[in-house]
């Protein structure tokens, strides 16, 4: 309960050159806890009135003035004391540090820095009941961690437009109508974020991997870019659009993309409907670089095809149109017969990432028909010695059954779990073995892909053989 | 019956002090029955202050120093085993009774014992009375008691308590029965129990009654005094002012000359029966191009509703090193006023910026300097006309200044502490003031003296604030309540009374009937003025809330603080529902009430991302301004 020790008590009265008797420091303990207290709380009084949450030795001391007692002097240098502990026998003594200064030095030293003037900005921190998402208000992820409610936040694609500085309503105060015709002039971004835009832009497109991991890495963190976003994502589609044959960059814009996405800070959702198509052309283009057989495009549409997936995980719930599109147009990629088979793959991976539930609906159905197609290109391709045909037939085939070996795994393991609680709730009745089901389904419906899946789900069976 | 009582007192006494011979001779004269009188007769009066009590005084059960602790700790256990019920009612009789039990204690100098009690109870009563439990807890001596302000408080106010009927015979009849006399001492000394015909009411918020607490109004039931007459109505408008205004339109003939008159009928029209007689000096040539200017903005007004949302316009002041303690917008929304704890005030000519928004601005350009205080300014406050300004400081002063000379033109000394809050009247004239010396004061700018003191807060005094009809003035305090005074009279007339915490900030609503507090406790709460009612308690501010203001029709009421956001509440939609609910209170009705009711009325919550807010203000087109300061950490 008491914050002030007799030991304390003590200790000052010797530094006075008092020493005190037993009773005399005990009732003296007691008392100046009562006045601390008094003057704390005195003091609390004008922390409040100076809107502040941090005494200050200044409230101190005007709480000590109010209670007519001397201030005490030399503590408010605006920074914090800090104590140092000594131990002394068993005594432990905090004291503060002060360092003599020379005056001499102060006077012939430098002047400190002037501190920067009061200055104000003036911004809208809701209009029309919305809040605009701008630099000066908080970003969703900080609204959300403060734990307000979603539905003063704006979610509507107009307000983006107001982050850069187009306000769309129309105010009747002369105040507000100055403000307005401000925003519209000031739509320039300032020199630092334009400045930053280039750096940033530069470092992606430049073949040093050191510079556009460290740009991506920037971008997926910094808090201040939001002005930035319909310049990054504008920049996204010209560079995906001139440079779809080379790899680098289109992998670098990627990755931007998804830093764009990882930024907390960020609002991308107005913008989703601009970077979508390009994502969709990395995994879906018929050509992305200029020697398919050297260069790893399949790298990119795999990532690319991730990424698609992301976004639907993250904002199918909120636009519900947005994950229809996206398979619709990667099952036209994968089913079309006119296509190339790179498009093709970029549609089997793209509708792998989308989870096991579109992998039974869309490519199950349409897997005996891929597997005839393959099987014309490899056999026709083996008389031609066109290899790149070939290894791309080679590539979707292998992509296909690594898809439906995991598939075909899951749909095992669901039989088998299925066939146990079954067992379980009647035990008379004699079931057939789930392996074989499965077996038997495969084989019915994965076409040419049938063996190889097979034989990679029941490796000890084709042991036995 | 009543003759008897001081008879048997005496005999009482003599019997205590061990006068057996006088006592004996005394019973012998007067006739004194030695029967105890029985519970039925207290039951019969209606207050619990009888001092009947005092027969019971047992000076060997006082002189037992562990006494206090068994009967408190007794009673508490009885109240926390009665039924819901009554448990409610019951518990608001021990906070007063633990504190004089605590105070009892430390006066007779049982240190240790008065410790034992603070430690094992002292859990109960944080919540609601946390600030008095800490400063109670560091009283440990005797002298302290006599010196300390909020002990004195205890000791000389008796503390108000509301029960039913059966819940005070309950308490009466066990403490009777129990041999209490300790604990029945506290009561009869120190609290005054108002005894309610009613059933008790089924409220979850039972603890924070609208009643018990200390207001220094100890004979008067809080309710009666509030049913004192009120001039709540509008101010009639200053016809011969309202006809200058009319010429100079005309004669101007500018092309909005006929929507102006047809604003000014309006503006005649407006007058009510119940509005205070006060004079103020006559209006000027000067004033009738602002009314002109109000009149053409008040024409632009947007409808503020629930259901179409309002606009808010953040200014937010940087580099401030926690320095700028107060804001204050200009009426026409022009002028920003900051108080700084460097004793100077500084005036920044927001409609003069012309820097883009997103750059902070740090030109002097549009800034100035008013120097004159020697010590932090807290408040600052723009006269209707702006063209004085009136800024209040730790150096116990209130200081006017001029907007056209920008020069320091009277300084107002009367408060012997700090002032913290000043208010200009909206007419003018006239301003108060609110001090750390427990007072509140009426000043008119061309009188150096103070014309009224408002005197009976137990506490500080944080805020102040006008009536629209500048008839009242609304002090708000650290004792919890806040009051509305007769600017005529200098007396107080209502006390409003449901904090747990300091009142902070207060706003009235433009029609001056309903009105708005909050502070510490970090609730808003919306009260009627003329019943003293409280309307309804908005929860959701997670921080001290440090400004309120109602719309210009008074159909929403915004709230900003320290928990850097900006709230924005339903007054109407409040009303209907709680008034539901009182009506349902008067049939005897059980009721339910929902859990999340604060948040129904709740119309948006708007955060800042590092800034406290620290004024509000509606602009006359009814555009909501934010003023606060970024804060670095």
């Amino acid at each position: 309960m008491s914050i002030f020790t007799k030991d304390s008590v003590t200790a000052i009265a010797d530094t006075a050159g008092i020493s005190l008797k037993e009773d005399v420091a005990n009732a003296i303990t007691q008392d100046i806890e009562y006045r601390l207290r008094e003057i704390v709380h005195e003091a609390g009084k004008f922390m409040r009135h100076g809107k502040r949450l941090r005494l200050t030795s200044e409230d101190v001391n005007h709480a000590l003035r109010v209670r007519n007692v001397e201030p005490t002097y030399g503590w408010s240098a605006g920074k914090a004391s800090k104590f140092q502990l000594i131990t002394q026998g068993t005594q432990q003594i905090y004291y503060v540090d002060e360092h003599e200064l020379d005056l001499e030095d102060m006077l012939n030293g430098p002047l400190p820095p002037v501190p920067l003037d009061v200055a104000y900005t003036a911004h809208w921190l809701a209009i029309e009941g919305v809040q605009p998402a701008i630099v000066q208000n908080p970003s969703p992820a900080e609204i959300s961690a403060r734990n307000f409610a979603p539905s003063t936040i704006a979610l509507h694609a107009t307000t983006a437009a107001l982050s850069h500085g187009l306000l769309l309503q129309q105010q009747q105060h002369p105040l507000m109508q100055r403000v307005q015709s401000d925003a519209l002039i000031k739509s320039a971004l300032t020199k630092e974020l334009q400045l930053y835009f280039e750096k940033v832009t530069e470092a992606l497109v430049s073949t040093s991997e050191e510079l556009r991991s460290l740009a991506v890495q920037s971008i997926a963190k910094d808090p201040g870019i939001q002005p930035l976003l319909p310049y990054l994502t504008q920049f996204i589609s010209e560079q995906v659009s001139q440079n779809v044959r080379k790899l680098h960059i289109t992998h670098a814009m990627m990755r931007l993309t998804r830093a764009l996405l990882d930024n907390p800070n960020l609002f991308v959702e107005p913008y989703l409907h601009q970077l979508i198509p390009n994502i969709l052309t990395c995994i879906v283009a018929k050509r992305l670089c200029d020697e398919s057989a050297t260069q790893d495009h399949w790298a990119l549409r795999r990532y690319a095809a991730l990424l698609a997936s992301h976004i639907c995980t993250t904002y199918g719930a909120t636009y519900q149109s947005l994950q229809p599109r996206v398979t619709k147009t990667l099952l036209r990629a994968f089913i079309d017969p006119v296509k190339p088979l790179s498009t093709a793959y970029g549609g089997l991976v793209g509708i792998k990432a989308l989870g096991e539930e579109a992998v039974r609906i869309l490519l199950v159905p349409n897997l005996l028909m891929f597997g005839e197609r393959i099987r014309a290109v490899i056999d026709e391709m083996e008389e031609d010695g066109k290899v790149g045909r070939k290894h791309e037939a080679q590539m979707c085939k292998d992509a296909v059954v690594e898809i439906m070996t995991a598939h075909a795994k899951q749909m095992l393991l669901d039989r088998q779990a299925s066939t146990a609680a079954a067992a379980a709730a009647d035990e008379d009745a004699i079931l057939g073995d789930p392996a074989d089901d499965v077996r038997t389904e495969i084989e019915n419906q994965f076409g040419i892909f049938a063996e190889p899946v097979c034989n990679a789900l029941f490796p000890p069976m084709n042991g036995s053989r | 019956m009543a003759q008897e009582h001081p008879d048997r007192l005496v005999a009482a006494y003599l019997k205590n002090r061990g006068y057996r011979q006088s006592e004996a001779t005394f019973r012998k004269e007067a006739v004194v029955s030695t029967a105890a009188p029985s519970a039925a007769d207290w039951a019969s009066r209606g207050e619990a202050s009888v001092p009947d009590f005092i027969l019971f005084y047992n000076e060997h059960e006082a002189s037992n120093p562990n006494a206090y602790q068994r009967s408190y700790e007794r009673l508490r256990k009885w109240v926390e085993d009665s039924i819901d019920k009554f448990k409610l009612e019951l518990r608001r009789i021990l906070f007063p009774i633990f504190v004089h039990a605590y105070l009892d204690l430390v006066t007779r100098g049982l240190r240790d014992q008065a410790k034992t009690l603070m430690d094992s109870f002292k859990s109960d009563h944080i919540e609601l009375y946390g600030q008095e439990v800490q400063r109670l807890a560091a009283v440990t001596e005797p002298h302290h008691v006599e010196e300390n302000e909020l002990a004195q408080n205890f000791r000389a106010n008796r503390f108000n308590v509301q029960m039913s009927r059966y819940s005070f015979e309950l308490l009466l009849s066990y403490l009777q029965d129990s041999k209490f006399m300790l604990v029945l001492r506290i009561v009869n000394e120190h609290i005054s129990i108002f005894v309610e015909s009613v059933q008790p009411a089924d409220d979850e918020e039972g603890d924070i009654d609208t009643e018990s607490g200390l207001t220094g109004k100890p004979t008067q039931r809080l309710e009666t005094f509030n049913k004192q007459k009120l001039l709540l109505g509008e101010l009639p408008p200053d016809l011969p002012f309202l006809a200058d205004v009319e010429r100079v339109i005309k004669e101007e003939g500018q092309n909005d000359a006929n929507e102006l008159l047809e604003e000014l009928q309006k503006m005649k029209k407006e007058a009510s029966a119940d509005a205070p007689p006060i004079a103020y000096p006559p209006k000027r040539l000067m004033d009738v191009h602002a009314a002109i200017a109000e009149l053409r903005e008040a024409r632009s007004k947007v409808q503020v509703t629930p259901a179409s949302p309002l606009s808010i316009c953040c200014y937010t002041f940087h580099n401030t090193y926690g320095t700028l303690q107060s804001l204050r917008l200009s009426p026409d929304a022009s002028v920003v006023a900051g108080g700084f704890s460097d004793s100077f005030i500084r005036l920044w000519d927001v409609e003069a910026q012309k820097t883009p928004s997103s750059d902070v601005s740090t030109s002097k350009h549009g800034s100035r300097r008013l120097v004159g205080h020697a010590g932090p300014v807290y408040a600052t406050s723009f006269s209707a006309d702006q063209r004085y300004l009136v800024s209040c400081s730790e150096d116990q002063t209130a200081r006017l200044w001029s907007l056209d000379t920008y020069t320091n033109l009277v300084v107002y000394k009367g408060h012997n502490y700090p002032v913290w809050d000043v208010d200009f009247s909206p007419q003018g004239w006239y301003f108060a003031t609110a001090s750390h010396d427990k007072t509140a004061r009426l000043w008119s700018c061309d009188h150096i003296y103070p014309l009224r003191m408002f005197v009976g807060h137990l506490s500080d005094v944080d805020a102040v604030k006008f009536h629209p009809n500048g008839g009242y003035v609304l002090t708000g305090s650290t004792d919890r309540t806040s009051r509305l005074w007769d600017m005529q009279r200098g007396e107080c007339v209502r006390v409003f009374k449901g904090h747990t915490g300091a009142v902070q900030t207060l706003a009235f609503s433009p029609d001056g009937r309903t009105m708005a507090s909050a502070g510490d406790d970090n609730a808003v709460m919306l009260w009627d003025i003329s019943s003293g009612k409280r309307i309804k308690k908005l929860t959701g501010h997670t921080g001290v809330v440090y400004a309120l203001e109602f719309s210009k029709d008074g159909t929403v009421l915004a709230s900003g603080g320290a928990d850097n956001s900006v709230r924005i509440w339903d007054v109407k939609k409040a009303e209907t529902k709680e008034l539901a609910a009182a009506k349902h209170h008067h049939a005897q009705q059980p009721h339910h009430r929902h859990a999340d009711r604060s948040s129904q009325s709740l119309l948006g919550a708007f955060p800042t991302k590092r800034t406290p807010i620290y004024d509000l203000a509606f602009t006359r087109t009814n555009i909501l301004m934010a003023l606060g300061t970024f804060t670095l950490e």
